[in-house]
């Protein structure tokens, strides 16, 4: 049983306007999965129908095996946590802590539980700092972080991001990455996020669903998924650049093996200039 | 205007006694001073707990560290709301005088009577009194504090919640508002320029306010379906977290209750008048 599963899932958008066409989507546990496509591929749109926001014009949506019910739907967007691109579109309370407590608000938890659950989620996060500012003073990083938390908070088994990096410095784009990565390890979470950013993907996400026009036109590993510069530029999408060098240097006569990590990169070139066995 | 708004923040945001002080104490103060000089009957006595009020106002603005020109600033600001109110009061006859003594006759029909002069003057102490207070108020305690502070005096969790939003979404709008003039400026728009056609600066203002109209429209959406995300629904509230008010408050609360109460009191039953 997946945590989440969409089966043939359509979506239409009012004035007939095809979003989604028969998606098929899985979402194991304790994995990393990044949604890839160029602006308007439909990764928004596939993401609100994981906690029930959007409700499939045809197909199904599973979570935990169960379809999404009105009986379920608070547990399910408990179990399903989403992180919007726009923070401000996701922080409506006027200060940070206030913010973080909306979820656990909502769950009907006592106000003890809601009290720890907001600083352990900022503490996660590492703001536990800007508890008590509001959220106009705080920097796009320290926003997102805030939203982050307010969905951790709910203690969520899935965590969906929509295009985590935007707007984010180099700094906030690592920390971000760091904090994507221990989640899976730390708390067996489940990360699904949305970018554009293919540089990005090969550091955090262990599997790849290649989106375009509301389909999906290509799912598999990094491996898998950048060995195919033609699809990806068939969509708007490039291979990212330590792929794409080591391959002309490849192509160029040196002795490289293929890597798409910085790390795997490192070892792959000092391997191939004889800097290390 | 919006940036009256960042200003108040700003002042909101300096350090004080008085800023320090809970917000409950500050709301219960301010809301004390404003029932009790409305309470006070319609006759001169107004003049003299209207000026003891004002002089406890002063001194608690003198704690606060802010220049009187700010004070006086917000006050002016609010005239032509409260001041047309006012200075029609002397064309008017009311119902707390008897009799009525024109002393200047005007074209059409219009006296100014001496006893709506002075009612007029009551009016204007009472309002003047009242907002210092609510400019105490609002200038020394932070949006996000006082709406808590409202809620922990028993503000309904519908209201607290709506109001937390609007103070937040105020913001907002009051950064997109100020983007936005900066692009119209980066544009050389100006709307009093007299080179530009009536027209052409009225539509392009219009344009404006439409996408500031639409953007707070679809903002309002996607703010929604965040909530829907995070459980919302029929029994949402803005979580408060408790706050007991030192003792040193509940005394300064105490006093200042004790001392708003009595003045009215002493005033009226010793018919005493500084004037």
């Amino acid at each position: 049983m997946h945590l989440i599963e969409t089966r043939d899932l359509c979506y239409t958008y009012p004035g007939k306007v095809t979003a989604l066409n028969n998606i098929n989507f899985i979402a194991p546990r304790n994995s990393r999965i990044a949604v890839i496509g160029s602006n308007g591929a439909g990764k928004s749109t596939l993401f609100k129908h994981f906690n029930g926001i959007f409700k499939a014009t045809s197909g199904s949506v599973l979570i935990r095996g169960e379809p999404i019910t009105k009986e379920n739907i608070k547990e399910i967007r408990k179990f399903v946590g989403i992180v919007f691109q726009n923070p401000d579109d996701q922080i409506f309370s006027p200060t940070v802590e206030q913010d973080v407590a909306f979820g656990p608000t909502n769950l009907g938890l006592d106000p003890e539980t809601i009290h720890h659950r907001v600083h352990e989620a900022l503490r996660v996060v590492g703001i536990e700092h800007l508890a008590h500012r509001v959220p106009h003073h705080l920097s796009g990083g320290e926003k997102k972080r805030v939203a982050i938390a307010g969905v951790i908070a709910m203690e969520p088994e899935v965590l969906v991001l929509d295009e985590p990096n935007a707007g984010l410095d180099p700094r906030g784009v690592a920390d971000l990455n760091s904090f994507i990565n221990s989640l899976p390890k730390k708390y067996g979470m489940t990360v699904i996020f949305s970018t554009h950013d293919v540089g990005l993907v090969p550091e955090v996400a262990d599997y790849i669903y290649v989106m375009d026009k509301g389909r999906i036109v290509a799912q598999g590993t990094t491996d898998e998924i950048f060995v195919q510069p033609d699809m990806l530029r068939s969509v708007r999408l490039d291979v990212p650049v330590i792929p794409r060098l080591l391959k002309s240097l490849k192509d160029s006569g040196v002795d490289v093996s293929m890597a798409y990590t910085y790390a795997d990169a490192e070892e792959a070139l000092l391997k191939a200039f004889g800097k290390r066995s | 205007m919006i940036e009256e708004l960042f200003q108040i923040e700003r002042d909101a945001y300096k350090d004080s006694p008085v800023h320090r002080l809970d917000a409950r104490v500050k709301i219960v103060i301010a809301f004390a001073a404003i029932i009790a000089l409305v309470a006070v009957p319609y006759s001169p006595m107004i003049y003299t707990v209207g000026a003891v009020f004002f002089l406890f106002f002063a001194l608690l603005w003198c704690f606060t560290g802010l220049s009187p020109v700010i004070y006086a600033r917000r006050a002016l600001a609010i005239i032509p709301l409260w001041g047309v109110i006012i200075f029609f009061q002397i064309f008017l006859k009311n119902k707390y005088y008897t009799t009525y003594d024109v002393i200047m006759s005007l074209p059409f029909g219009i006296n100014i009577y001496a006893q709506s002069v002075e009612f007029a003057f009551i009016l204007l102490v009472k309002f003047v009194v009242c907002i210092s207070f609510i400019i105490l108020l609002s200038t020394t305690t932070k949006m996000p504090d006082m709406l808590e502070g409202g809620a922990r005096m028993g503000l309904p969790a519908e209201f607290a919640l709506a109001l937390g939003m609007m103070i937040r979404y105020l913001f907002v709008f009051g950064y997109m508002f100020r983007k936005m003039n900066e692009t119209l400026k980066t544009k050389c728009f100006d709307a009093f320029d007299r080179k530009l056609s009536y027209r052409y600066r009225l539509r392009q203002l219009g344009f404006t306010m439409g996408t500031m109209f639409i953007r707070s429209y679809e903002q309002g959406e996607r703010v929604y379906t965040s909530m829907l995300c995070r459980g919302y629904g029929r029994e949402s509230y803005l979580f408060v977290e408790r706050k007991p008010i030192k003792r040193p408050e509940w005394a300064f609360l105490s006093l200042s209750l004790a001392f708003i109460i009595a003045i009215p009191i002493i005033v009226w039953l010793g018919q005493f008048s500084i004037f």
